[in-house]
């Protein structure tokens, strides 16, 4: 945000450290943990589905990211990503997140 | 703070987005900016930590125009920011959606637009005004050609975003857009065990994990403890992206 405020208006700025897919983010958090861990597919099955709104949403949302991205760059080219607005940033990678937070007592709880 | 420092007027101060803003200024040696932070509430907790940091805290409501034409009074720049997700957790939205005889995704959809419609309109009004960030994300009906229709909490925003751009191109010359991205945070947010990994360890009995349709990852042990580090307060500390929420989650926010 303080970025935007440094650069000419008229930007559509996608406010992300990385774009992953779950895959990748299965990784990274699994070296970050130092433990092996598997990503599993959960993309939602017809029977998980029902007729509400968020159940249509669900599947909505699904289907858009994955055949126009999150943020619609793949459509919207006007989209830009944080190192392509000429500011020197420091975000920090998503990996180290995992590492500096602490996990053990949320997963004991789950 | 020195009054004359520009002011930076920053909604949803006590929210993901907006107090990550804050904080990043906050956590500047120097601010460049005077920092006002708008909230329904400013004598809650959160506001109040604000307050005792320098920044002034002001009532603001996004249903409510008259409010935010004073929160936004000797603006330089603005930070906008509204949610789906609140509205979508009160019941009392709900029994207006059931009168109104609209699904309730479709009546928050209308409702966040409305707030967005107010922000924009109050915004426009700023005299002195230099910068407007709005907080959106794609209308997904529109870029899809209406082959996605039900994304409501992103084209709540979207549709916003272009109502702003048609009706106030002068606001518009002074705009720039920021998307939020899948907020890290929610790892440890009051629904966080449904982003995170499955625990399967030994003293694991629960149900097969090929029943959980919302684990997209598993973990094999308890990991070794790690101390909690002093968190990186970039532009935005909410980032990454895309990841896919699991119908169990959906089923309870249905709830």
């Amino acid at each position: 945000m303080h970025a935007l405020l440094q650069v000419a208006p008229g930007k559509k700025l996608i406010g992300a450290r990385e774009i992953l897919t779950p895959r990748r983010l299965a990784v990274l958090f699994g070296e970050a943990l130092g433990k092996d861990i598997d990503f599993v597919d959960s993309a939602p099955s017809p029977e998980d589905l029902d007729d509400s709104d968020l159940s249509k949403g669900l599947f909505d949302m699904v289907g858009w990211c994955a055949e126009f991205g999150y943020d619609g760059a793949k459509i919207d080219r006007s989209v830009v990503k944080p190192e392509e607005l000429g500011v020197p940033l420091t975000l920090g990678s998503v990996k180290q997140w995992f590492e500096d937070q602490e996990w053990e007592q949320v997963f004991l709880s789950d | 703070m020195s009054s004359a420092k520009p002011l930076l007027v920053v909604l949803g101060a006590t929210g993901t987005q907006g107090g990550s803003v804050l904080a990043h200024f906050l956590s500047m040696s120097t601010s460049p900016y005077a920092l006002r932070g708008v909230t329904r509430d400013p004598s809650s907790p959160k506001a109040a930590k604000l307050t005792e940091q320098g920044v002034d805290m002001v009532a603001g409501d996004f249903d409510d125009p008259a409010s935010l034409a004073v929160a936004f009074k000797g603006a330089s720049a603005i930070f906008s920011v509204t949610d789906y997700w609140n509205p979508m957790a009160d019941v009392s939205q709900h029994q207006k959606a059931a009168a109104a005889g609209q699904k309730i995704g479709l009546y928050i959809r209308e409702y966040e637009t409305q707030q967005n419609k107010n922000i924009i309109d109050a915004a426009a009004q700023v005299d002195g005004l230099e910068r407007f960030i709005f907080s959106s994300l794609p209308d997904t009906n529109k870029l899809s050609g209406g082959k996605y229709t039900h994304v409501y909490q992103f084209d709540s925003k979207g549709r916003a975003e272009e109502y702003g751009r048609v009706t106030y191109p002068h606001l518009w010359e002074k705009t720039s857009v920021f998307y939020a991205p899948f907020y890290l945070e929610n790892y440890f947010g009051p629904l966080g065990a449904l982003f995170r990994p499955k625990l399967v360890s030994s003293h694991y009995t629960g149900p097969p994990l090929s029943s959980l349709p919302s684990r997209t990852l598993v973990i094999d042990k308890v990991p070794r403890t790690r101390a909690r580090g002093v968190l990186p307060l970039p532009l935005q500390s909410p980032l990454l992206a895309p990841l896919c929420l699991g119908t169990r989650l959906l089923r309870i926010l249905a709830n």
